[in-house]
C-alpha cells in the first residue's frame, strides 16, 4: 500500500511500541516464547487461554498473536473466528505441536499470517513477527488514512458528493455537466471546492481516496 | 398234723400232766412199790419232757405260761423259771400276736382236736425264731382247760426258703435286666419251662404254658424255618446249640433273640435242654448303628481319596490305609521314612530339617507338601498331616495321619501363575497398542518442552549478544531450559514405565499419585478434543496395593474412551470427572465420569467381555484388559450409564494391608 494522500503524522513513540500477544496453555513454552520475544526488545503480553485474552483490553498499537493452534477448550481456529467477529484484526501466527494439513488450510484460509511447527526456528518466528507487526502498522495506517478521507467526505456537500463520484469514475467536466444538468464551469467550481476539502493534489489522489472509501465503485458501503 | 403222733403225743402228755402236776390226784397208786415205781416212772419222763428236742408250751385260757420244759425255754434264750407265769404273748411279735389269740382261742373252742401253724417267736435277745406250733386243748381231772403246745424249731428251713426266695427274685431281676430269660425244654415231651422274663420276651401271659405252635407263630416267617432246623437237629443229636432269630410282636414290632441250650440227659437218658432266650434288639440297633458310621466314616474317608498311614517311633510306616483308589495312594512304603519317599528331599533340606525336628519333637505337624510317587510311578504332589500317638504311659510310639494328593490342585495353581502370566503380557500389548494411540500427544508432550527448551536457548543467545549482554536474563532463560528439559525427560520416562515389559511389581501406592499421572500422560489428548477434566480427588486416602503401571493403563483407557465418547457432543462442555474416595468397607473407589453419548442397555453387559468394540478401530481387549487387571488386584470394576449424559466407570480396589505386604 502506497502513500494515500497526506497521511496523519505517525505516532510510534514510546507508548506505540508493537505488543506481541502470546496466547499458550503451556505455561513452560508460554514462558519460553515471552523470553524469546523480550529478548529481541519485543513488548509481550501473555495469556493462557482463548477467553482470557479476548476478555483483556482491545491493542491500540501495532500488534500480533501468536496462537498455540490446540488451545483447550476453544481452539486457536475458533479464536480466530470470535476475533474477526469481534471486528479484531490483530495478525496471526500459529504454532502447533504437529502439522496439520487440513488445520493449516484452514487457518491460512482465515488470513493467519503464518502457521510455524513446534519447535520453531527463533529466526523465522521473529521474522514471522516482524512482518506481521509492520502489517498491523500498516493496517492501523491505513486505517487511520481512511477515516480522515472518511470524515473530509462527509464535509462536502451532496452536489460535491455527486461531482466526486462521476469525476473519479473517469467522466469529463463535460459529461458531469451534461449528466447532472449542469453547466460545465460549475463543474469546474464543485470540482475545485472538492480536492480542496478533499486535500487532494491530483486527480489520481482523489481517485484512491474515494476508492479507499468505496466510492464510484459498484459496492458503495464495502468497508474491506 | 397226722392223727397218729397226735395220739402218742397226746398220751405221753396225759402221762406227764398226771406226773407232774397232780401225781396224786389221777394217780392211782397200787402199792408202795407201784407209788416208788410211778415216781421213778414220772420223774424219767419229767427228764424226757425237759429235755426232748421240742419245746413245750402249757398255756392257760388266759394265755398266762403254766409250764414251759428247759429246752423250749433255753431255745428262746430263758430259762424256765422266767416264763412261767407271764403272758406267752411276751414271746410273740407285737404283730403277730393277734393271730395267736386267735389260734389259742380256737384252741379253746376244740377241745382235743390238734391245730398247727407257723409263726416266729422273740428270743431274749430280740433275734427271731420260726418255729411250728402243734396246739391242742386238753381238760384237766378238774375240768379246766389247758392248751398245750409243741414248737418244731423250723428256723433254718424258714431262712433257707427266704434265700431260696431271694434267690429266686435275684434271679428274676438279673433277668429282667439283662433280658435273658431261661427255659427249659423235654424235647421227648415237648414240655416247655419258661422264666418269667421268657414270657416276657415273647410276650406271653405267664398263667398260659408255652407251647411250641405258639413260638413259631411269634417267631419271624423268615426265621421260622431255620429255628425249626437248628432246634430238630440239636434234639435228634443231643447237641447244645446257639442261635439268633427275630419275633413279632403284635404291634408289629420286630425283636432280636439269641438263644442258647444245653443238652442233657435226665435220668430216663432222654434229650432235655436247658437255655436261656435274651434279647438282643437294643445290641443289634447299637451294631447297626456302629456298623453305619463306620461305613460313614470309610465312604468319607474314601470319597476324600486320603490314605491314612501310621508310622513307628523311627519315624518309619507301619501302616498305610487300605483304598478303593488304589492309583492314588502309593504303595510299598512301608518300613520308609517320609524322606525316603521324597525326591525334592535333597532339593529342600531346609523343609525336611524342620519336618524332621518337629517329629523328634513329638509334635503335631500340618500340610506338609512333598513330592511323592503314585502306585503307577507317576509323579504327584502329597500333602500331609498328622499328630504323635502315646501309650498309656506316655511312651512315643509313632505318628498317625492323613495324606491327601494335592496334584491336581498344584497343577492348578501352576496353570493359574501361567494364566497370570499372559494375562500380563496381554496387558502389556494393550498398554502399548494404547501407547500408539496416543503417540500424538505423547510427541506433543515432548516436543513442548523441547520447544520450549530452544525458544528459551535462542532467547538466551539474543540477552549474551546485547550490548551490554544481559547475564541475569541469560542466566533466567538457563534454568528454565533445565526445568524444560526435565520435564521432557520426566514424559520420555512415564511413556517407557508404560512402554516396558515387567513383571508386575505389587506395592503400597497411593491410588490419588497413580491418577494425576495416568492423567499427565493423556493431558494433550483431553486439551486436543476439548476436554476439560475435573478432579475430586479425597485427600486423605488409604493407601492401595497394586501395580502401578497396570493401574495407570487402567485409568488411561477409562480416560481415552470417556474422551472419545465426547466426540460428538457439542451442546454441552466436554468434562470428565475423576474421582475418589475412600469406601466405608476396606475399599479405595476410583471413578471416571464422562458426559458423553452414554452406554445402551445392550451393550452394557458385554461392555467388558472380549473384542466387544462399539468403534471402528478398537480392537475391543481394551476394557477386558482393564477389568481382568482390576480383578487380579482382588478389585471390581464395572460401568453405569449416568443419570442425564454419559457413563461413569468405576474401579473398586482393596486396601493395602500391613500384614499382606
Amino acid at each position: 500500500m502506497t502513500q494515500l494522500g497526506e497521511p496523519p503524522p505517525p505516532q510510534e513513540d514510546d507508548g506505540d511500541q508493537p505488543i506481541v500477544f502470546v496466547v499458550d496453555d503451556d505455561a513452560s513454552m508460554r514462558r519460553a516464547l515471552t523470553n524469546l520475544f523480550e529478548s529481541v526488545g519485543l513488548k509481550v503480553e501473555a495469556f493462557g487461554s482463548a477467553p482470557q485474552l479476548l476478555h483483556a483490553k482491545p491493542p491500540e498499537v501495532p500488534s500480533c498473536l501468536v496462537l498455540d493452534i490446540r488451545l483447550p477448550g476453544a481452539s486457536g481456529l475458533d479464536l480466530q473466528s470470535d476475533l474477526a467477529k469481534a471486528n479484531i484484526h490483530t495478525p496471526i501466527i500459529f504454532i502447533t505441536g504437529y502439522g496439520d494439513i487440513p488445520m493449516t488450510v484452514r487457518a491460512m484460509k482465515s488470513g493467519a499470517i503464518d502457521f510455524l511447527t513446534k519447535p520453531v526456528r527463533d529466526q523465522d518466528i521473529l521474522d514471522a513477527v516482524q512482518a506481521a507487526i509492520e502489517r498491523d502498522r500498516k493496517r492501523r495506517d491505513f486505517n487511520r488514512t481512511v477515516s480522515t478521507v472518511r470524515s473530509r467526505f462527509e464535509s462536502l456537500s451532496s452536489r460535491e458528493r455527486d461531482v466526486l463520484s462521476l469525476v473519479t469514475a473517469g467522466l469529463m467536466n463535460k459529461q458531469v455537466a451534461a449528466q447532472l444538468g449542469l453547466a460545465e464551469i460549475t463543474v469546474k467550481i464543485y470540482r475545485g471546492q472538492i480536492m480542496r476539502k478533499m486535500g487532494a493534489k491530483s486527480l489520481a489522489d482523489l481517485v484512491r481516496m474515494s476508492e479507499a472509501l468505496g466510492i464510484g465503485s459498484n459496492k458503495p458501503d464495502a468497508q474491506t | 398234723m397226722k392223727p397218729g403222733r397226735a395220739a402218742t403225743f397226746g398220751k405221753s402228755a396225759a402221762q406227764f400232766l398226771a406226773g407232774c402236776v397232780r401225781p396224786t390226784a389221777t394217780a392211782k397208786p397200787r402199792s408202795e412199790h407201784d407209788g416208788d415205781d410211778l415216781l421213778e416212772t414220772v420223774k424219767q419222763w419229767q427228764q424226757v419232757f425237759e429235755h426232748t428236742p421240742v419245746m413245750y408250751f402249757m398255756v392257760d385260757p388266759a394265755g398266762t405260761v403254766i409250764n414251759v420244759n428247759t429246752f423250749g425255754a433255753a431255745q428262746l434264750g430263758y430259762a424256765a423259771a422266767e416264763l412261767i407265769g407271764r403272758s406267752v404273748l411276751d414271746v410273740f411279735f407285737e404283730e403277730d400276736r393277734d393271730l395267736v389269740r386267735a389260734c389259742v382261742t380256737l384252741c379253746l373252742e376244740t377241745v382235743d382236736q390238734s391245730h398247727t401253724w407257723e409263726i416266729r417267736k422273740i428270743r431274749k435277745d430280740g433275734s427271731v425264731l420260726w418255729v411250728r406250733e402243734n396246739a391242742k386243748t386238753m381238760l384237766r381231772a378238774d375240768g379246766g382247760p389247758i392248751v398245750l403246745i409243741a414248737c418244731e424249731n423250723i428256723t433254718e428251713r424258714k431262712e433257707a426258703e427266704n434265700a431260696l426266695r431271694q434267690s429266686e427274685a435275684y434271679l428274676a431281676q438279673a433277668q429282667e435286666l439283662s433280658h435273658t430269660g431261661s427255659f427249659g425244654w423235654k424235647a421227648a415231651t415237648r414240655e416247655i419251662t419258661w422264666s418269667k422274663e421268657t414270657y416276657r420276651i415273647f410276650q406271653c401271659d405267664e398263667g398260659t404254658k408255652p407251647k411250641i405252635p405258639f413260638m413259631l407263630q411269634r417267631i419271624h416267617p423268615d426265621d421260622r424255618l431255620a429255628v425249626q432246623q437248628t432246634t430238630a437237629r440239636a434234639a435228634r443229636e443231643g447237641k447244645d446249640y446257639d442261635h439268633e432269630y427275630r419275633l413279632v410282636m403284635p404291634d408289629g414290632s420286630i425283636k432280636y433273640v439269641r438263644a442258647v441250650a444245653r443238652a442233657m440227659r435226665d435220668s430216663n437218658g432222654c434229650v432235655e435242654f436247658v437255655g436261656s432266650v435274651t434279647d438282643i434288639t437294643a445290641t443289634k440297633e447299637a451294631e447297626r448303628r456302629l456298623r453305619a458310621s463306620e461305613q460313614r466314616f470309610r465312604d468319607y474317608a474314601e470319597t476324600a481319596s486320603d490314605w491314612f498311614w501310621e508310622t513307628g517311633p523311627d519315624h518309619r510306616v507301619t501302616q498305610i490305609s487300605e483304598h478303593s483308589d488304589t492309583m492314588t495312594a502309593p504303595a510299598g512304603m512301608i518300613g520308609l521314612t517320609r524322606w525316603d519317599i521324597a525326591p525334592d528331599a535333597d532339593l529342600e533340606p531346609e523343609k525336611w530339617q524342620q519336618h524332621r525336628a518337629a517329629l523328634d519333637a513329638h509334635v503335631p505337624f500340618r500340610d506338609l507338601v512333598y513330592r511323592s510317587k503314585d502306585r503307577s510311578g507317576q509323579p504327584i504332589y502329597v500333602r500331609t498331616s498328622g499328630k504323635p500317638f502315646f501309650d498309656t504311659e506316655g511312651a512315643f510310639l509313632g505318628y498317625r495321619g492323613v495324606c491327601t494328593d494335592v496334584t491336581a490342585a498344584i497343577r492348578a495353581n501352576q496353570a493359574e501363575d501361567a494364566l497370570r502370566k499372559a494375562q500380563a503380557e496381554l496387558a502389556h500389548v494393550t498398554r502399548v497398542t494404547t501407547l500408539g494411540e496416543l503417540t500424538a500427544s505423547i510427541a506433543h508432550e515432548i516436543n513442548q518442552p523441547l520447544a520450549a527448551v530452544i525458544a528459551n536457548a535462542d532467547a538466551c543467545l539474543a540477552w549474551l549478544q546485547r550490548s551490554p549482554p544481559d547475564l541475569q536474563a541469560a542466566g533466567r532463560s538457563v534454568e528454565w531450559i533445565i526445568e524444560d528439559g526435565t520435564r521432557a525427560s520426566d514424559v520420555i520416562r512415564r511413556v517407557r514405565a508404560l512402554a516396558k515389559r515387567s513383571d508386575i511389581d505389587m506395592a503400597p501406592l497411593d491410588a490419588n499419585v497413580v491418577v494425576r499421572e495416568s492423567v499427565a500422560l493423556v493431558q494433550r489428548e483431553m486439551a486436543s478434543h476439548a476436554v476439560s477434566v475435573r478432579m475430586e480427588l479425597s485427600s486423605a486416602l488409604p493407601k492401595i496395593f497394586g501395580d502401578r503401571i497396570q493401574l495407570q493403563q487402567v485409568l488411561i483407557n477409562l480416560i481415552m474412551n470417556g474422551i472419545e465418547a465426547m466426540e460428538d457432543v457439542h451442546d454441552r462442555p466436554r468434562e470428565l470427572a475423576i474421582r475418589s474416595a475412600a469406601s466405608g468397607d476396606g475399599a479405595v473407589l476410583v471413578s471416571v465420569s464422562d458426559c458423553g453419548v452414554g452406554i445402551s442397555e445392550q451393550a452394557i453387559d458385554r461392555l467388558f467381555t472380549p473384542f466387544f468394540t462399539t468403534k471402528s478401530t478398537g480392537m475391543g481387549m481394551g476394557l477386558s484388559i482393564c477389568r481382568s487387571i482390576i480383578e487380579a488386584h482382588g478389585g471390581r470394576l464395572f460401568a453405569a450409564p449416568n443419570r442425564e449424559h454419559g457413563a461413569t466407570f468405576q474401579i473398586t480396589l482393596p486396601l493395602h494391608r500391613e500384614e499382606t505386604s
